[in-house]
C-alpha cells in the first residue's frame, strides 16, 4: 500500500541506516571420521550474539576392492597366464595396481 | 433500536473498554520509556466489537520481529470513541483511507494518553489503510491484521518503505539505500538472496531464508507476516527514537566450501552477519 509519507521523508531519513555486512572466514582440517557441527558465534557490541551451524561428515579412508582372475589357472610349463584384475574403490578414489606374479 | 438504548449501549461499551485499557497494557509492557501506540476506531456501532478488534491487531503486532523480542518496550491505548475521525479514501486511490488527524490526536490527548503513533481502524469492509507519519488506517476486514501492521508498524513506526512494485518505471541507480531497498545496479554487499522489483522495478529487495523456504516481507506481500532483516535493521534507529533502544541479535549466514569427505578433510566456512543494532560483529569459532 502506497505510504504518505514517502513524499521525499524516507530519503532524509535513509542516512540513519548501518547496512554493514561483516564477513570472516576460517579453515580446519578435520583428521577423523566423524559428524561434527562446525560452528559460528556473532557478537554485537552489546553482547547480544547468534550462532549458526554447518554439518560435516568426515568419512575414513576404505581400502579398495580387487578381484583377480587367472586363464588359464593351471597347466605345464612354460605356462602363460593372463591376469584381470577388477578394482573399485568405495570412496571413488583413483586405484592404481602394481604386479606380483609370486616366482 | 431507540437513540436512547443506542447510547446506553454505547456508554456501557466505552466503560468496558477503558478498563480494559491498562489490562492490555499491562500484558505487554511495564512503565517505562516505551513505544505506545493508541488504537482508536471511526464509525462503530458497537464498542465491544472494537475492543476485540483493537486487541486482536495489538496482539498480532506482538506477534512480529522486531516488537516480538521487545513486546516488554510496547504498550497499546485502547481508546473507543464515538466521534466522528472524519475517515475517507483518497479521490485517487480508493484503497488510502486517511482520518483527520487533529480529531484523532484529540481523542487521546482527551483521554490523558500520549502515544507516539495512532492506528485508526474504520469500521468498513472495504479494503484499504494508509501509513502516515503519526496516524495509520486499517479497514476492518479479513486482512485487518496484516494490513494494520504494514501501515503502522512497516511504514508509520519504522518508516519502511512498500516493496511491491509501485512504480512503472526506473529511478535513478545510486548505489545506496532507498529505505529498505537497495537502488544499485548489482544486488547489495549484504546477507540474504536479492531480487529486483523493489518500489521501482530497478530497486533490489532482500528475501529471507526460512525452514521452509525464501520468504518475502510483510512490505511486500499481506501473507508474509514477518519484516526480511534489512527492513529490521532499518527500522530500529527510527523505533528507538520513540522509546528505549529495540535491539536484536545478529544474524549470521554461513557457508561451507566442503560439508562432506574423507579425512583428513580441510573446511573453509565464511561467516556474513549482520549487527542489527549496529556496531561490529566479533565471532567465535568451534569445530566440534
Amino acid at each position: 500500500m502506497r505510504a504518505i509519507w514517502r513524499s521525499g521523508i524516507g530519503l532524509a531519513l535513509a542516512c540513519l541506516t548501518v547496512g554493514v555486512a561483516w564477513g570472516e572466514t576460517q579453515t580446519h582440517t578435520y583428521t577423523a571420521p566423524g559428524t561434527y557441527d562446525a560452528c559460528v558465534t556473532a557478537t554485537d557490541q552489546y553482547g547480544l550474539s547468534t550462532t549458526t551451524c554447518v554439518p560435516v561428515s568426515v568419512r575414513g579412508n576404505s581400502a579398495p576392492v580387487v578381484e583377480l582372475v587367472a586363464d588359464p589357472a593351471t597347466g605345464l610349463a612354460p605356462l602363460a597366464v593372463t591376469f584381470t584384475a577388477t578394482l573399485s574403490d568405495p570412496d571413488g578414489d583413483t586405484v592404481t595396481t602394481t604386479w606380483d606374479y609370486g616366482d | 433500536m431507540s437513540l436512547l438504548w443506542r447510547r446506553l449501549l454505547l456508554w456501557g461499551s466505552i466503560a468496558v473498554a477503558l478498563t480494559l485499557i491498562w489490562a492490555v497494557a499491562r500484558v505487554y509492557a511495564e512503565p517505562t520509556d516505551t513505544l505506545d501506540i493508541g488504537i482508536t476506531g471511526d464509525d462503530y456501532l458497537w464498542m465491544e466489537t472494537f475492543q476485540t478488534q483493537a486487541e486482536a491487531v495489538a496482539a498480532y503486532f506482538v506477534t512480529i520481529e522486531p516488537f516480538k523480542s521487545n513486546a516488554s518496550l510496547m504498550r497499546f491505548f485502547i481508546v473507543p470513541t464515538q466521534r466522528d475521525l472524519y475517515c475517507s479514501r483518497s479521490s485517487t486511490i480508493s484503497r488510502v483511507i486517511v482520518c483527520n488527524g487533529t480529531v484523532v490526536r484529540d481523542v487521546f490527548t482527551e483521554a490523558g494518553y500520549d502515544p507516539d503513533k495512532i492506528l485508526v481502524l474504520w469500521n468498513t469492509s472495504t479494503y484499504g489503510g494508509s501509513g502516515g507519519d503519526f496516524v495509520c488506517t486499517s479497514y476492518t476486514g479479513s486482512q485487518m491484521k496484516p494490513v494494520a501492521a504494514h501501515e503502522c508498524l512497516g511504514h508509520t513506526i519504522g518508516t519502511l518503505a512498500d516493496e511491491y512494485l509501485s512504480s512503472s518505471f526506473s529511478a535513478p541507480n545510486q548505489d545506496t539505500w532507498f529505505g529498505q531497498c537497495w537502488k544499485g545496479e548489482q544486488p547489495p554487499d549484504y546477507v540474504g538472496t536479492w531480487v529486483q522489483r523493489c518500489n521501482y522495478p530497478n530497486f533490489w529487495r532482500q528475501q529471507v531464508l526460512t525452514s521452509t523456504g525464501l520468504k518475502n516481507s510483510l512490505m511486500y506481500s499481506l501473507s508474509t507476516p514477518r519484516f526480511n532483516t534489512r527492513s529490521i535493521e532499518y527500522m530500529l534507529p527510527h523505533i528507538n527514537r520513540m522509546s528505549d533502544p529495540f535491539r536484536m541479535p545478529p544474524v549470521v549466514e554461513l557457508a561451507a566450501d566442503e560439508t562432506d569427505g574423507i579425512a583428513p578433510l580441510s573446511v573453509t566456512l565464511t561467516a556474513r552477519g549482520v549487527a542489527l543494532n549496529g556496531g561490529p560483529l566479533t565471532y567465535a569459532w568451534s569445530w566440534n
